[in-house]
């Protein structure tokens, strides 16, 4: 192989990189440039450029993606700063989900998220400036929504038949999403006993507009409580009669599980700074 | 060793600040990548192909170079000089470069 035809391998690697109108511009002006390098340096060796030399000098230059990479403003996807955010929350993931497929999911969902929350950061830099927050002020109007959401939630799980009917006009919810008379009857009201305490906590917080240690105690206890049913939920049987229907549920609980758990590590890091402060 | 390596990035992350300033500097006149670079290195400051020619694109993007393809002699060359913005930009540029040695002077000259 000659050296025209290395620098050419090695122009085609750079500019399949580039935005396609600036390609051709690219290529010539880097075709001419390394040509008069590579002249440049057969001329100091005293010998006309060859195969190793070219190979030499683009080595130098730099790897064809590396040089792309400067030539157009780089972008990350996940921000450096979240890095270790992101490493935490995917080798829990890992650990929990590294046995099913679901761990392409929970990656694929970190991605999403921490990409989102990067270009939203680059778009509306403004809106991420930081500003000091009361870490024990408790916002009424979310605590609120999240009673209002456990409500919705023990509904729609304790009487799916009914919520469906009303729902779409009296139609009839499929068998296939019914539950062994087991589960309905012994295990279920415990998941709704769960959310029920957590209901009272957040009317509670809802209501002094604040966080207290106490409270924060009882809430990292309830996730740790909601944990328990969930292991219990996916280890005493069957939750529901349609075999592929269970599998799914039990998949999705032990996402629950893994996301509850990440949710008492934040929470218990945030009291053990409180209390450092105080 | 491992001092004389972060000794080695720290001084090279300083020329890395330098050299947009140090290419406008020698872009009053028309020039193109290989002369251009000849010319830093003529002034003491060698700056690798890799780095210099992607440059020229991104000043030229920013709105601060012109440039033009020519054919004399030899091979078809792109040629890039300051426009009106990047003389500015140059003037700017230079102004608090000079303000900087000169606070650095200071802040050096009262570490010895």
């Amino acid at each position: 192989m000659n050296s025209e035809r290395v620098v050419q391998l090695y122009i085609d690697e750079v500019i399949k990189r580039l935005p396609f109108k600036q390609r051709r511009d690219i290529a010539g002006e880097l075709r001419s440039l390394i040509a008069e390098e590579l002249a440049a340096k057969g001329e100091a060796l005293g010998r006309a450029p060859d195969e190793a030399m070219a190979v030499d000098f683009l080595r130098d230059f730099g790897r064809p993606q590396e040089v792309a990479t400067r030539y157009q403003p780089s972008f990350t996807i996940i921000d450096p700063s979240d890095t270790r955010d992101f490493l935490v929350a995917a080798v829990i993931g890992s650990l929990i989900l590294g046995q099913t497929y679901l761990i392409f999911g929970w990656l694929g969902l970190l991605g999403s998220f921490f990409g989102i929350r990067n270009w939203v950061r680059r778009r509306w830099p403004e809106k991420s400036v930081w500003r000091p927050q009361d870490p024990d002020r408790a916002s009424r109007l979310g605590s609120l929504a999240l009673v209002v959401l456990i409500i919705i939630g023990i509904l729609s799980f304790g009487a799916p038949q009914w919520v469906f009917a009303q729902l779409s006009g009296g139609k009839v919810l499929s068998p296939w999403l019914a539950y062994t008379d087991n589960f309905h009857r012994t295990r279920l009201p415990w998941l709704f006993a769960v959310w029920a305490l957590s209901g009272v906590l957040r009317l509670m917080v809802a209501f002094e507009g604040q966080w207290r240690s106490l409270t924060r105690y009882v809430d990292i206890g309830i996730s740790a409580l909601a944990i328990v049913v969930l292991a219990w939920f996916c280890s005493d049987g069957s939750l529901f009669r349609t075999p592929i229907v269970d599998h799914d549920a039990k998949t999705g609980i032990a996402v629950a599980v893994l996301i509850v758990m990440i949710d008492i590590v934040e929470k218990t890091n945030r009291l053990r700074r409180l209390r450092f402060q105080h | 060793m491992v001092n004389q390596k972060s000794i080695g990035a720290s001084e090279a992350e300083l020329r890395r600040g330098v050299l947009v300033l140090a290419v406008l500097s020698q872009l009053r006149s028309w020039q193109y990548g290989y002369s251009l670079r000849q010319a830093l290195v003529d002034s003491g400051m060698p700056i690798e192909e890799g780095t210099l020619y992607p440059l020229l694109r991104r000043l030229e993007s920013q709105g601060l170079l012109a440039s033009e393809w020519r054919i004399e002699a030899g091979p078809p060359r792109r040629y890039y000089r300051l426009n009106a913005q990047g003389k500015h930009s140059y003037r700017e540029l230079g102004t608090s470069w000079r303000g900087l040695v000169s606070i650095m002077d200071r802040i050096l000259d009262a570490g010895v």
